[in-house]
């Protein structure tokens, strides 16, 4: 105890200070060493490679970008631009009515549909394209079906190009416009509007002058995360884009065909783009709500009771099942194909077991599944460890350069998928310091760190929420009943942020199972991917194969959503906003 | 069970002084609070004697033992949170038994001890519970155990009560004061709420904008405040200015062109002829007397104001333009007046006090 007794003031308070930040800086110094090197290192090599021309500093890169003569990465720009500016049009023309419907109504199974309405959200790109493939594409089971029963020459519709992308995109991304209106429409105090009608507005008058005023936060917070979503979208380009350009795939076009400086510098391009958006979404998301906690009635959904708009909505949720789930029954019957037998047919004429089977029967048929699982449980771990390691910093200590470490963090959700494998591979493809003198570029580690990258904001964004929810309290009361940190840590913080925690890291797993836009870029024969292998048997028109994988993509996902909502609470903020 | 001293003590939060120079002994034993307004370094203080916040200067002892820079889970301080910090995944029996194995005491003695904390609080029996079934009265009952089942040398208490209604609080009040006193154990309250302190405490020290104002008995602190803070902080005072004149050869206070209050010589012994002053008048020592009495301090008012309040009455009268409040505790003599219709009254002279004006 003697050494507790204190003498000199100053040597006291020098003590203090490092007691009292040894432990941020033993938890800082790694955080930040692999947020530099892994982070930071990639996007500012890529910016410096744009603008490098024979060792020398140039934008001849982005003349050639601009450049008139050849339009492409200029139309290409443009064309994401355009459909993306498409795509959130119409995913709010879906999501906020929908939402509205099921914030003020109460009709026979809504719980049910609620659940179904968020499906296409945890539905992987890849696998969601594929099932519009199947479904609504040049041979596709609805055009055909209708173009039998109606005895036509030809299909009467499919979807392809640009029109292909749009559904693709709405489908997916409109769950954002409806989670965001949502929860606007459940916080809407209804005294807002009883004043409105008290003081002599119409309805009509109303919604025009109180409630979409009040509701601009919202929306433009949805349409921000939509643009983003949609302008780093690449799966759905990637199958339907055709002759017409989009950025993030001519990206991966202008690699392949090996011009790496051009796609370096279209890949700053579109990060710039994305990281603006991104700013103005936190400025969005910083400004003021205008839905406060008033008081007053608590708003119940009306019971939508009299028989025709009572049978208008069941029939309206019956549509809505059926399309939001169509595509995953779609997957699933074409996972039971057997491959080569589905041509001309409207349905497939034969169906099998051996899709599966094979997955247990032939090492190079399960050997994707093997190579997803271990990346992405590698990719998890370290997730856990920084994310956690950074969300607990963040929130619960102070230091310098705090504002460095979460824009660091937060830096990968901002940047497209491809742009982030163009940085690796800028960066990976010598010899580095921060790699120990290794190429990793063609190896089997490029890919877990890809997507351990990419996933990095997400846990760590779910740690910070439930670590924002952890009273500090708690931690004090459980110091001073004698417990030192590690045991306070252990008992008290761990059991309480464990189930947001995990929720976000599984979601972060089964993201890393089915990731294909830096898998496409990076992998090789060695560690290729479920995602990569699904893109394989379909090139060789196995369909069936194609579909089984995706399946499993699909059942990991079910899995990881059941065991959110039942085990871990499912309330925590996933989405990085 | 020992003696807290805090010598010096001094926690600045950047450039601005939270608490400024703290020097006070609590007693062995002693029910010691601190009481001021929201900002006034109660909190803060006490969390340095938690250990939560290490003090830019000064010193903090318990008994002999230097506790300042000592990490909270050393000092062996029981803690009762605001907030009551209860473990929300953990059961009440868990909850009170989490200091008990975070100290590695011999795990079959644990049961016991935790029985006997919760029966000491009359919460035998909802062991199993989960903390977060239970009413505020209850959640606070089991931070209580849960405090003192370590058998801390020093229990604190921070606004224990300010989560519960107000009538809870009352009940809740007795029985933590009845708990402390059969365990004997110092504690350390903090709370804003003047009437808790002068209730519960054996001493109390009245803090201001980080600095301590007065330390002393609940009496001291009602009946003799040294300034004007504590004057008007503690129960309700009239604060007016007023100047020392003579009236003869006796000092008297000036308040008016023409309205003297006489005060005992020695309460203005130390005070100047001409001195400008502030003086402090409780409410209750200004009595409605029945018209046409004469005497010492009795002066003739214009009522303004008459509110009933229950076991008393209150009322504003004004006297040569100074509005004054009184309070009647028999609820006689003011009744049925009504603003605006005129009051003789008498204030009683013992204890009225006197501060120089430079204080404030």
């Amino acid at each position: 105890m003697s050494s507790e007794l204190t003498t000199g003031r100053q040597m006291t308070a020098e003590r203090t200070f490092w007691r009292k930040n040894s432990g941020v800086f033993l938890l800082l110094t790694p955080v930040l060493v692999i947020l530099l090197a892994y982070v930071l290192y990639p996007n500012l090599q890529t910016l410096s490679t744009s603008l490098q021309l024979d060792g020398r500093f140039s934008f001849g890169h982005y003349s050639r970008f601009f450049d008139l003569n050849q339009p492409a990465s200029l139309e290409a720009l443009w064309g994401s631009i355009s459909i993306s500016l498409l795509t959130v049009v119409f995913s709010a023309f879906v999501g906020v009515p929908l939402a509205w419907l099921f914030a003020n109504f109460n009709f026979p199974g809504k719980t049910f549909f609620s659940a179904v309405a968020v499906l296409p959200i945890v539905m992987p790109p890849l696998v969601g394209v594929l099932a519009f493939l199947f479904l609504f594409g040049e041979s596709g089971i609805l055009p055909r079906a209708i173009q039998a029963m109606l005895g036509l020459q030809s299909v009467p519709f499919a979807i392809s190009g640009v029109s292909a992308i749009l559904v693709v995109h709405v489908y997916s991304m409109y769950v954002y416009f409806y989670l965001f209106s949502l929860a606007f429409f459940r916080s809407l105090d209804p005294s807002l509007l009883e004043a409105a009608n008290n003081l002599g507005a119409s309805r009509w008058f109303s919604v025009r002058k109180v409630v979409l005023p009040m509701m601009t936060p919202a929306l433009g917070g949805a349409s921000l995360l939509v643009f983003m979503t949609s302008m780093a979208s690449f799966s759905a380009p990637f199958f339907f884009a055709g002759s017409f350009r989009i950025l993030s795939l001519e990206i991966y076009n202008t690699k392949l065909n090996g011009d790496l400086n051009l796609a370096v510098a279209q890949s700053v391009v579109l990060a710039g783009i994305s990281v603006l958006f991104l700013i103005l979404l936190r400025k969005y998301s910083e400004r003021r709500r205008y839905v406060g906690g008033g008081k007053g009635v608590r708003r119940t959904p009306r019971p939508i009771a009299s028989g025709a708009p009572r049978l208008l909505m069941g029939m309206l949720g019956v549509v809505l099942v059926v399309m939001l789930v169509l595509p995953h029954l779609t997957v699933i019957l074409i996972s039971f194909v057997k491959n080569g037998t589905w041509t001309w047919q409207t349905l497939p004429p034969a169906y099998t077991l051996e899709n599966y089977l094979q997955l247990f029967q032939d090492p190079r048929v399960a050997e994707p599944i093997l190579n997803s699982v271990k990346m992405a449980t590698l990719a998890t771990a370290a997730n856990l460890v920084f994310g956690v390691a950074a969300a607990y910093l963040l929130i619960r200590r102070q230091f310098l350069g705090k504002k460095i470490v979460e824009t660091l963090t937060m830096l990968p959700w901002a940047i497209p998928g491809t742009v982030l494998a163009i940085g690796l591979i800028v960066t990976f493809n010598q010899p580095r310091l921060v790699t120990a003198g290794q190429i990793l570029v063609g190896t089997f580690w490029i890919l877990p760190l890809a997507y351990f990258v990419r996933n990095l904001p997400l846990v760590f964004r779910s740690t910070y929420a439930s670590l924002e929810q952890f009273e500090p309290s708690l931690e004090e009361a459980a110091r001073s009943l004698g417990a030192d940190w590690w045991f306070a840590f252990r008992h008290v913080m761990l059991p309480l942020i464990a189930p947001g925690v995990l929720s976000g890291a599984l979601l972060a797993f089964v993201l890393a199972l089915g990731e294909f836009v830096s898998s496409i870029l990076l992998y090789n024969y060695f560690n290729r991917p479920v995602s990569v292998e699904i893109i394989s048997q379909l090139r060789i028109f196995n369909l069936g194969s194609a579909a089984a994988y995706s399946v499993f993509l699909i059942v990991m996902i079910g899995i990881v959503v059941v065991v959110s909502n039942r085990f871990l609470g499912g309330r925590s903020r996933q989405l990085p906003v | 069970m020992s003696r807290v001293t805090l010598s010096n003590l001094t926690k600045k939060f950047g450039e601005v002084v939270a608490v400024q120079d703290f020097d006070v002994e609590i007693r062995q034993g002693e029910f010691f609070s601190l009481l001021g307004p929201s900002g006034c370094g109660k909190t803060t203080t006490l969390r340095m004697i938690a250990g939560f916040e290490f003090p830019t200067s000064g010193h903090i002892r318990f008994g002999e033992r230097d506790v300042t820079y000592l990490k909270p889970n050393r000092r062996n301080a029981g803690m009762v949170f605001q907030n009551f910090a209860l473990f929300p995944h953990l059961t009440v029996f868990e909850n009170v038994a989490f200091g008990l194995k975070a100290r590695r005491v011999e795990k079959a003695t644990i049961p016991d001890r935790v029985s006997k904390a919760l029966e000491l609080v009359d919460l035998g029996g909802l062991g199993s519970r989960q903390v977060t079934q239970l009413s505020g009265g209850q959640q606070q009952r089991v931070a209580l155990a849960r405090a003192i089942v370590i058998e801390p040398e020093i229990l604190l208490l921070d606004e224990p009560m300010s989560n519960l209604d107000a009538k809870l609080r009352e009940e809740t009040r007795q029985e933590i004061r009845k708990l402390q006193q059969r365990l004997g154990i110092t504690t350390i309250y903090v709370t804003h709420d003047q009437e808790e302190a002068l209730n519960l405490s054996d001493r109390i020290a009245v803090l201001n904008q980080g600095e301590c104002q007065q330390v002393g008995t609940p009496e001291d602190i009602y009946r003799r405040p040294t300034n004007k803070f504590v004057a008007s902080f503690v129960g309700n005072s009239n604060i007016l200015s007023g100047r020392v004149t003579m009236a003869g050869t006796e000092k008297v206070l000036q308040l008016s062109e023409t309205w003297q209050l006489h005060v005992p010589p020695n309460t203005l012994s130390s005070f100047s002829k001409g001195e400008n002053v502030w003086i402090s008048l409780r409410p209750e020592l200004v009595q409605p007397v029945p018209d046409g009495t004469s005497g010492v301090n009795v002066f003739q008012g214009e009522t303004q104001s008459v509110s009933f309040s229950g076991a008393v009455l209150d009322y504003v009268v004004a006297v040569d333009g100074v509005s004054l409040r009184g309070r009647d505790l028999l609820g006689q003599d003011a009744f049925g007046r009504t603003a605006g219709t005129p009051m003789t009254l008498q204030v009683s002279p013992d204890q009225i006090h006197v501060f120089a004006e430079a204080e404030d």
